[in-house]
């Protein structure tokens, strides 16, 4: 049994029902920090950040992106504009926003244009509202999300800013927003209302 | 379709494979056990069902009746609305009673347990494999380990063959010598319901080849899941352990031999799937070339497409879960758990078709699949684990060849097939061949491995997670690239279950022994 559960707990990779859980060490959300950067030559970059965006079951722990360093930056703002697959886009994305402000230090705009645009598609959107929610600063989120909340087209693009302005304080245009949406679109909205209980 | 039972005859081959296999127990990394003489069964030999000595075998049956002809004619239908038109107020834990078809299966209720309760069932001549089901009655969903949660997984143990011959012990970590407790492979997580099914490793893979069937009569087993590992072991580090957890078992055998093709029915719920309706879903172009991607896929393990049935779900449902699922919260009551509950009765991979997974630790992130447990409760729907979620964000997106075969890069409908057909393995009891850390694998002998320490590149190579080494911040990775070696030992990054997908690597190959373990499923008819 010790073997299970220890395992359990400090394995770091797999599909995620072989191994519950990330060990703590790769867990750490510290969107500022920034990691000692690895020496890889572009060619190794692009091959990880490849090797990365491939995933299919295994969580890429944001601590492995920061840790490509600002060099990271560039390649992966490329991908999240181009006309990629979706999810290709959208994990590009996460990429980003896991760089952080310090070593990606456009990514926010980039994040706010992409998800404002009706025009993309739902996933990118998505990654980007919660990116942006990791780039901006406090001062900058509500006047940036509560126009998604309240008047996005899209009903997950509204409970992706409800969920990421639920995190910092903004829980009263969260609960406004969730009781004009009707009883079956609330339902997004479960883990703002829950977070802001 | 169902050919009753047609006459077979066997064939086997030796792998190709180096004899080096790091055999994996549990979720324990990094177990290395070499597989040499000791495991190997002799190609038509007697049929005690036993390891003997002799070249190692796969069973690659040949059958004079085919069951299909592999990619076979997939059937798309609209099975309209499932699911509560309400959502349910309180979190799910549904018990179903498990179904197998007459013609290819027996199910034995073996009535409600306590954990360390020892429980017997007989296993016909002629069996082709058993899957053990165990339904939590009354069981805690969670456990604390160092003052972290984790699932109660049930971890059925001791698992006994008529000759009294102990094949897995959950408190054993086999090692050499100890070969036969490996020759059965348990590394689920999976709280509330879980199922072991056998063979799924090498060694009672080839002996079931040769025997045609697992070892007949009384088999054994002992109820068991983490919480009363954790009650047994009185480890101060480990609390909420007890020993009263119950639970409803039963054991599902298949009758015959592994057939050499069979065909799955599988149902994909439209859960957020870019305003895709079950009626659309069925002349969809873009859910056609998927269906036949996902079709030539599983073809090259001997398997066909038969029903492929869509099924739309409740509005609160899609609100809910389209983009909700979190693939870290895997608590029976978390959504993704509880999206699985909305499956039907029935013997079919269920692929809950989403829009984003995220998947918090970290920071943050997403994956594009995520299976329900390893195996999937093929034969009883309904549970928190009955199901595979994918994502259809790629499905129409891109451009797809015409002509010319997958385009795992460009055409998203290819994309989306691919990762339901690597979570559809995970339903059928397929691992990893090597995981992302190159430092655990899959306990099948002909998959190729990947270890990062012989195939990373050089220069990354000291960063490995080596077991009993201080495990570096951020290990390194093997990706595909690394691992295309065709006659080495850093091979498998062009396997339909590699970790990673490399659209320019990737071909979704299976090995035989893959194949084997798929059509040894409940599910194959």
């Amino acid at each position: 049994m010790h073997a299970l559960l220890i395992a359990a707990l400090v394995a770091g990779v797999g599909s995620s029902r072989q191994h519950p859980r990330p060990p703590a060490d790769e867990t750490t959300h510290a969107p500022e920090q920034v990691e000692q950067a690895e020496t890889l030559s572009p060619a190794e970059l692009r091959a990880r950040i490849d090797g990365y965006l491939g995933t299919i079951d295994t969580a890429i722990p944001a601590a492995r992106w920061r840790a490509l360093g600002p060099q990271a930056a560039g390649p992966l703002a490329e991908i999240a504009q181009s006309s990629a697959l979706p999810t290709r886009r959208a994990q590009a994305i996460d990429g980003l926003a896991a760089l952080g402000n310090k070593a990606a230090p456009s990514a926010a705009a980039l994040l706010v244009k992409l998800a404002q645009s009706e025009e993309e598609a739902q996933i990118v959107r998505l990654a980007a509202v919660r990116g942006a929610g990791r780039l901006l600063p406090a001062s900058k989120l509500g006047p940036t999300l509560r126009p998604l909340l309240e008047k996005s087209r899209d009903l997950h693009v509204r409970a992706e800013a409800a969920q990421v302005l639920s995190r910092h304080g903004h829980c009263g245009a969260v609960r406004a927003q969730a009781a004009r949406e009707t009883d079956e679109e609330r339902e997004a909205f479960g883990r703002a209302l829950e977070k802001c209980q | 379709m169902e050919n009753g039972n047609p006459a077979r005859s066997r064939l086997c081959f030796e792998p190709t494979q180096p004899t080096e296999v790091r055999l994996q127990h549990g979720i324990l990394p990094g177990l290395t056990l070499l597989l040499g003489a000791a495991l190997a069964v002799a190609c038509g030999g007697d049929s005690s069902g036993g390891p003997d000595a002799g070249p190692p075998a796969v069973c690659s049956a040949t059958v004079a009746s085919p069951s299909c002809s592999p990619p076979g004619t997939p059937n798309l239908v609209a099975g309209g609305m499932v699911g509560p038109s309400a959502a349910p107020s309180v979190c799910q834990k549904p018990h179903s009673t498990p179904s197998v078809r007459q013609s290819s299966g027996l199910v034995q209720p073996l009535g409600t347990h306590k954990v360390g309760d020892v429980v017997s069932f007989n296993v016909p001549a002629g069996s082709g494999s058993l899957s053990i089901i165990s339904q939590a009655i009354n069981a805690t969903d969670t456990i604390t380990y160092k003052g972290r949660p984790l699932d109660n997984s049930v971890v059925p143990t001791t698992l006994l063959k008529p000759d009294g011959t102990l094949i897995y012990d959950d408190n054993v970590v086999p090692d050499a010598g100890m070969e036969e407790t490996a020759t059965v492979f348990y590394a689920a997580s999976s709280p509330v319901t879980g199922v072991l099914t056998v063979p799924n490793a090498t060694p009672l893979l080839s002996s079931t080849c040769v025997a045609g069937g697992l070892p007949s009569g009384s088999w054994s087993v002992t109820v068991n899941d983490f919480a009363y590992e954790c009650f047994l072991t009185n480890d101060p580090n480990c609390t909420g352990g007890n020993n009263t957890n119950t639970y409803d078992l039963s054991v599902l055998t298949r009758s015959g031999p592994t057939l050499a093709t069979g065909t799955i029915d599988v149902a994909f719920y439209l859960v957020g799937a870019g305003g895709l309706t079950s009626a659309g879903a069925v002349v969809d172009p873009h859910v056609k070339r998927m269906v036949q991607t996902l079709s030539s896929i599983y073809a090259s393990a001997g398997i066909c497409l038969g029903a492929v049935t869509f099924y739309d779900v409740p509005a609160w449902a899609q609100s809910r879960y389209a983009n909700g699922i979190d693939a870290s919260d895997e608590t029976p009551c978390g959504k993704l758990d509880q999206m699985f509950t909305l499956s039907q009765p029935g013997n079919t991979i269920n692929f809950f078709l989403v829009g984003q997974i995220s998947s918090t630790p970290g920071g943050g992130g997403s994956v594009v699949g995520i299976d329900g447990t390893i195996p999937g409760p093929s034969g009883v729907g309904g549970t928190v684990h009955s199901g595979a979620a994918v994502s259809a964000a790629d499905l129409s997106a891109g451009v797809c060849p015409v002509s010319g075969g997958l385009d795992l890069g460009g055409c998203g409908a290819d994309r989306v097939a691919y990762i339901a057909a690597h979570e559809g393995g995970h339903w059928m009891g397929l691992y990893h061949p090597t995981e992302a850390d190159g430092e655990s694998f899959d306990p099948l002998r002909d998959t190729p491995g990947c270890s990062c320490e012989a195939c990373a590149p050089p220069g990354e190579r000291s960063n490995c997670a080596t077991p009993g080494k201080t495990r570096p911040a951020n290990p390194a990775f093997v990706f595909p690239p690394s691992c295309t070696s065709q006659s080495g030992g850093c091979g498998g990054g062009d396997e339909l279950m590699f970790w990673q997908l490399d659209g320019s690597v990737a071909k979704g190959k299976l090995s035989a022994e893959q194949g084997q373990v798929m059509r040894s499923n409940l599910l194959v008819h």
